[in-house]
């Protein structure tokens, strides 16, 4: 398991991207990471990788610390797909060499990186002929394949997912997103997969964090966060959903967006926009707390029922 | 007369050897203070239908045949800025990047305020006045620092509304409204379209909302275009489409809509997605466009491209009237 603990990233300019982010990540199972544009969620997934040193905390893999981990080894346990597959594979190089590339890194023989690519080539459901192309001769969904091959490659235990499958139309979407459910199903792979997009993270996520400025302020199961969400920025954001079958709410209140992370809200950073704020909420930082099988970071998340609303 | 009618509209793009057809014989028709959406993947000429109602498709656009008349005035196929009265103050456009569509080395107040001069000749305090109330219209808080904040300096969400302060400026009859969302987080997307719901009754301005997201359609409009491949292949009321879809591509992209089963008791293990992709302007199929990737396709669609059911409910597939389809979708 991936254990994050009061992880802090304070960037020049006093941008406090991540502002004591508590987190597990389990073997085997698909985590989801929510929040908006914003949050810090892809700060969280840099320092993971290792493209960013953290200012404060720590992240253990597997009970070894990942700060200090030879890069080598850091890279053969944990991989990461982006967002924009396009610009994530080099222009200039084949498909061939752009997958087998992480092997090649390893020592691996041309003969032994051959058969691993075209095997899993064949396992994200591209067609073998495809090795001897370039990037730009590829749909995007092809691509995002690509990537997700590439991560693979080192048969790795732990996956960043970060925003996948968000620059995808919605009928190739649904197509990467049953490859990702079927690899971490067959692989036994553990995924933390970070998305915007809530109504994704319930069809491949077992649990879910929310996080807002830079804090989880919910863990739980994704089931029951979609059924009777602890924090009421989950509820916010199930309820702002557009969706074919119920009506949208616009949670109405103070505030109406993210606020800036250079200078965050006392208190609970969320109460400027919580329609259930009171003045505790102002003075006192709610801690991440133990409620009904989950955790929230809520002063009056006991006295709330959040399953109001949201179908 | 509606506000906005698209006649048998065929368009092409000039390539290198060919002429690739984008659009080929588009209906719509929009009247006064409605929602229509317009909805589709990437690649179906969804922003090309849009951009063709203003007027602004690239030189190598090719308007084959077919008519635009809005107010019963013909906006196309016509010569290059002959309806530049109308475009921009009668008919408004906001676009999916917003802080791209805004100049970064003019302020806010100024990029407004350009609008009102061209179409309205205001001038001096009058303009500034108009500028503050119409950031206040679109929700902005302490309008008059924000007139002279740059695009920079601004969150998507923030230059959306800015966008659309430019775009109701002129008081317009309609609004097209082209992916206003898909950049915004979720939170900001609900009020982005709320906002654009309120100034819709004000001004009983009519939207045409395109989009690629079912759940914005079915939430925002009031009737749906349904586009694949450069043809309408279905439309009808919002609540038929949605919940009684009668062509087969509608179907399939409603049903692989993961927001579909968000609130679904069992665990899903597989969303129904479409195989394939859709196919590039020089690789469109003979017959029906969809039947590459339609798992009702036979072999009369390979032959003859169907024709739409011109009753409530349009739909350009020969099996439209088949049981299966019509079903409210699980």
């Amino acid at each position: 398991m991936i254990e994050i603990k009061n992880l802090q990233k304070t960037y020049s300019g006093g941008v406090q991207a991540l502002r004591g982010v508590d987190l597990q990540v389990p073997e085997n199972i698909t985590t989801a990471l929510v929040g908006e544009s914003g949050c810090g969620k892809s700060t969280l997934a840099k320092l993971l990788i290792g493209l960013e040193t953290p200012t404060q905390g720590s992240m253990t893999l597997d009970g070894k610390a990942l700060m200090g981990m030879p890069l080598l080894e850091r890279a053969r346990t944990l991989q990461m797909i982006f967002q924009d597959s396009g610009s994530a594979l080099n222009p200039r190089k084949k498909i061939l060499d752009i997958i087998g590339e992480p092997l090649k890194i390893q020592n691996a023989s041309a003969s032994q990186i051959k058969s691993k690519v075209f095997s899993l080539m064949e396992a994200v459901g591209l067609r073998p002929e495809m090795a001897e192309r370039f990037p730009h001769m590829l749909s995007g969904g092809q691509k995002q394949r690509i990537g997700i091959a590439r991560a693979l490659i080192t048969d790795p235990k732990y996956i960043i997912c970060d925003e996948s499958v968000s620059a995808l139309d919605v009928s190739v979407q649904a197509q990467v997103l049953n490859l990702l459910y079927d690899l971490q199903k067959s692989r036994g792979l553990s995924l933390l997969f970070i998305s915007h997009d809530l109504s994704v993270v319930r069809f491949i996520s077992k649990r879910l964090a929310v996080m807002y400025l830079g804090k989880v302020v919910e863990e739980n199961l994704t089931e029951k966060a979609f059924q009777k969400p602890l924090h009421p920025y989950t509820q916010m954001l199930l309820m702002s959903l557009p969706t074919i079958h119920k009506k949208q709410a616009v949670v109405h209140s103070g505030s109406l967006e993210l606020p800036s992370p250079i200078n965050p809200p006392s208190g609970c950073a969320f109460h400027p926009r919580c329609p259930f704020a009171e003045a505790i909420c102002k003075e006192k930082v709610p801690e991440l707390k133990e409620q009904q099988g989950g955790r929230v970071a809520c002063h009056r998340s006991e006295q709330l029922d959040l399953s109001q609303g949201l179908r | 007369m509606s506000l906005l009618e698209v006649k048998n509209w065929h368009l092409a793009f000039e390539g290198e050897s060919q002429l690739l057809k984008v659009l080929s014989g588009i209906d719509l028709k929009i009247e006064a203070g409605q929602t229509v959406g317009l909805v589709g993947e990437s690649g179906s000429g969804k922003s090309v239908m849009g951009l063709s109602i203003m007027g602004l498709l690239a030189e190598n656009a090719r308007p084959l045949s077919g008519e635009i008349i809005f107010q019963g005035q013909k906006l196309a196929p016509s010569l290059k800025n002959s309806n530049t009265a109308l475009k921009g103050s009668q008919i408004s456009m906001i676009f999916q990047d917003p802080v791209g569509s805004l100049n970064p080395a003019f302020t806010v107040g100024y990029q407004i305020a350009e609008t009102l001069k061209i179409h309205q000749q205001l001038q001096g305090k009058a303009i500034d006045d108009r500028c503050r109330e119409l950031l206040q219209m679109v929700g902005i808080p302490d309008p008059t620092a924000r007139l002279k904040a740059y695009p920079h300096q601004l969150s998507g969400g923030m230059a959306q509304r800015v966008m659309i302060a430019i775009a109701i400026a002129c008081r317009p009859q309609l609004l097209i409204a082209d992916e206003p969302t898909t950049a915004l987080d979720v939170t900001i997307q609900a009020q982005i379209l709320n906002l654009l719901k309120q100034l819709q009754k004000e001004y009983n301005l009519a939207v045409l909302l395109i989009s690629h997201d079912m759940g914005v359609i079915a939430q925002n409009c009031e009737r749906v275009n349904v586009m694949y491949c450069g043809e309408i292949v279905e439309e009808g009321s919002a609540e038929a489409v949605i919940h009684s879809p009668r062509h087969p591509y509608t179907k399939s992209l409603l049903n692989c809509l993961p927001s579909k089963y968000i609130f679904s008791e069992s665990e899903i293990t597989r969303l129904p997605a479409i195989p394939g992709v859709v196919p590039s302007l020089s690789q469109r199929p003979t017959g029906c466009v969809f039947r590459d990737r339609c798992y009702k396709a036979q072999q009369i669609c390979c032959e003859k491209p169907p024709y739409l059911f011109f009753a409530e409910q349009k739909s350009a597939c020969f099996f439209a009237n088949d049981k299966d389809l019509g079903e409210a979708t699980p």
